[in-house]
């Protein structure tokens, strides 16, 4: 029973789809001809090679025979003219000459065999082709007059060959047989064949576009895979920056509560706030492309400022008289509008005066920073101009002195701090990367920071807006 | 076109096949025309995009065009073509297969009270098998569809026959809690979302 049910169950889904059907896109068909006459290309190609061939080899035997036809019609009647002045100069041809027409008809009745025994053998060949040619002459050519035929025309008559030729005279005749003046009146013109256009083959049409599809396609497709390769949407990264600041506001005595304070402090927390020194950072950062060339980038910094200044008093402490710097107990702030209050009177009899010794400060942050940037180049080397703001958490500080006497202080955030528990910071910065792999990317990044307010209290009396300027070295992971 | 779309239709089979043969693009379209469309559903349930559907039924007709000299023609046209389209398609969704591997799942209790699919359009139901698990999807077709037997599926994929029925009963099982979802959908709004 529950096999027949499940029968019917697969029986009722292959009932859905038998009669089902979608239109496919019409670039589908395209893509299957394009294939099918890429499968195809190689074998009518070498069919065409084939014809190519032959037509190369037909047009080589046409041009063959065309040459051996011009020059047996235009070098031969030539060299028949040198050959029959050598022959005339060296045979006499007063025979020939004085042939009467009968003879001449005998001669001209001859068989092959019998012209070829004639001693004027190639004279009278000569001119039988001249007479020849002769015929095919309009009528007016063979109206030309015998002398300028020269000794050709064997139909002239007996009697003007003997009155005009005696046998001085026959050296000149024939000389002047060399160059027939009948080729000097030859009209020879030259049909320059006309120049067509080549006929396209539809084959080799039809193959060229479709090689040319198929570069097309192929480009779209590399540029496609190129794209999917390089567009990188959403990324983390890990990095690390070093650099260090410097306090381009100076310290000014404040009014009212912290009048006291900043009496006390006096120096010491002038030359604190002056003070500049080296920033470090380290955190955890992601990104996401916003757009084409914008990314927004976000993350959580631990930052630490780290500065080296001088005092000249020192704060006996308890029963052991642990000596404090100074700069620790003057953290205190002042309770009251009084000039001089309960602790401050007790700080003041526990002040000692030393010799100057150096301290040092060092204050952390978590900062958590939330930039725009601005893809300029978007390649395997990428080049980008981040801006935004950071929102910096005060965590704690730390205050050592240099001599061996002096304890280490740390002054968590609160209300013994003199700094701010929270600031705002402009970010700055580029960020020169490289790619290298699809999923990996490192860069370097200087960046500047400014925060907006001072970093002190406002009861303190002082002013200090450290501007940093770093470089860090991130590495970048890409999720897709 | 020679046989193009009007024409399409008019040719037999045999006509198809022996033009196509000949290498005739105008006979080759004319086969295309006429069955693109149910093979674009075939396409379209072993894969999850109608792109990658369509880059199937592409590389199924170039098959079946070469292929088309050997048809002995010992089965319609049709069904012939169609176990191209599978074939390629399980040839394109093997490499995903192999990502996301299949294993043997827990018992799954099959409610025993089927959701009916009838009235349902199939669009509807390419929806809902697009959207199972690849080895669900693909197990799902050959089993209930194709009608291939477990033996069989478990040969054509490099899987156990015990896989091949667990993946059967998580799809059916899956397919079910969708159903379930649609026809209450059904009964709150009606038919209009078909």
């Amino acid at each position: 029973m529950k096999n027949m049910e499940r029968e019917k169950f697969e029986d009722s889904w292959k009932d859905a789809f038998e009669e089902a059907g979608i239109k496919p896109s019409d670039k589908v068909w395209t893509n299957i001809e394009l294939e099918m006459e890429r499968a195809n290309g190689g074998e009518l190609k070498r069919r065409l090679l084939f014809y190519q061939m032959l037509a190369a080899a037909s047009v080589v035997f046409a041009m063959a025979i065309g040459g051996i036809g011009y020059y047996y019609s235009f070098k031969n009647p030539q060299t028949s003219g040198s050959t029959l002045a050598q022959s005339d100069v060296s045979q006499p041809l007063e025979n020939t000459i004085a042939q009467t027409p009968a003879a001449e008809r005998q001669t001209s009745t001859q068989t092959p065999a019998a012209e070829r025994q004639t001693s004027a053998q190639p004279v009278q060949r000569e001119e039988r082709s001249q007479a020849d040619r002769r015929e095919s002459l309009p009528s007016s050519r063979r109206e030309i007059p015998p002398t300028t035929l020269g000794g050709n025309n064997v139909e002239r008559s007996n009697a003007a060959v003997a009155s005009s030729v005696d046998e001085r005279d026959l050296p000149r005749q024939l000389d002047s047989r060399e160059l027939p003046s009948l080729y000097t009146h030859r009209e020879v013109t030259l049909t320059f064949a006309k120049r067509e256009e080549p006929e396209v083959d539809p084959v080799l049409k039809m193959l060229a576009d479709l090689e040319r599809r198929e570069r097309e396609v192929q480009t779209r497709e590399d540029r496609k895979k190129n794209e999917d390769l390089m567009h990188e949407s959403l990324w983390t990264s890990v990095g690390f920056a070093a650099g260090s600041f410097n306090t381009i506001q100076a310290p000014s005595a404040s009014s009212g509560s912290s009048l006291a304070a900043a009496a006390l402090a006096g120096p010491i927390v002038e030359n604190e706030a002056k003070a500049s020194g080296y920033a470090y950072s380290m955190g955890l950062n992601v990104g996401t492309r916003i757009s084409e060339r914008w990314v927004l980038q976000g993350g959580v910094n631990y930052l630490t400022q780290s500065s080296d200044y001088t005092a000249n008093s020192v704060v006996a402490d308890g029963p052991g008289f642990a000596f404090n710097s100074m700069s620790n107990e003057r953290y205190k702030p002042a309770t009251s509008n009084a000039v001089i209050n309960a602790d401050e009177y007790e700080l003041r009899n526990k002040l000692v005066y030393s010799a100057p010794y150096n301290v040092n400060n060092s204050m952390r942050y978590l900062s958590i920073p939330v930039q725009a940037g601005y893809l300029i180049v978007d390649k395997t080397l990428g080049v980008q101009l981040n801006a935004g703001v950071s929102t910096d958490l005060f965590l704690e500080n730390t205050v050592k002195g240099d001599g061996d006497q002096l304890a280490e202080t740390t002054v968590a955030r609160g209300a013994d701090s003199p700094y701010r528990a929270v600031n705002l910071s402009g970010l700055m910065g580029t960020e020169i990367s490289y790619r290298l792999g699809p999923h990996y990317r490192v860069s370097l990044n200087p960046d500047i920071r400014y925060p907006f307010n001072t970093i002190y209290k406002s009861e303190m009396g002082v002013q200090s807006s450290p501007l940093t300027f770093d470089v860090g070295l991130r590495f970048r992971y890409i999720f897709q | 076109m020679q046989h193009g779309r009007t024409n399409a239709n008019m040719l037999s089979e045999q006509e198809l096949i022996e033009g196509c043969r000949k290498g005739d693009r105008s006979f080759q379209q004319a086969l295309y025309e006429r069955f693109c469309r149910k093979m674009m559903v075939v396409c379209l349930r072993y894969s999850k995009t109608t792109a990658e559907a369509e880059d199937i039924l592409q590389e199924g007709f170039v098959k079946v065009f070469h292929a088309l000299k050997d048809f002995r023609q010992e089965s319609k046209l049709g069904t012939w073509i169609t176990r191209i389209m599978v074939n390629t398609a399980l040839n394109s969704q093997r490499r995903k297969l192999y990502l996301y591997p299949m294993v043997d799942v827990e018992k799954i209790d099959v409610p025993e009270d089927e959701v009916s699919i009838s009235g349902i359009h199939f669009s509807q139901l390419l929806e809902i098998i697009q959207s199972l698990p690849h080895g669900c999807q693909v197990v799902f077709n050959l089993f209930a569809i194709e009608g291939y037997n477990h033996k069989e599926i478990a040969e054509m994929l490099g899987i156990s026959e015990g896989t091949s029925k667990s993946q059967y009963s998580r799809a059916r099982s899956l397919l079910q809690a969708k159903l379930m979802k649609e026809s209450s959908y059904y009964e709150k709004y009606g038919e209009g979302k078909v």
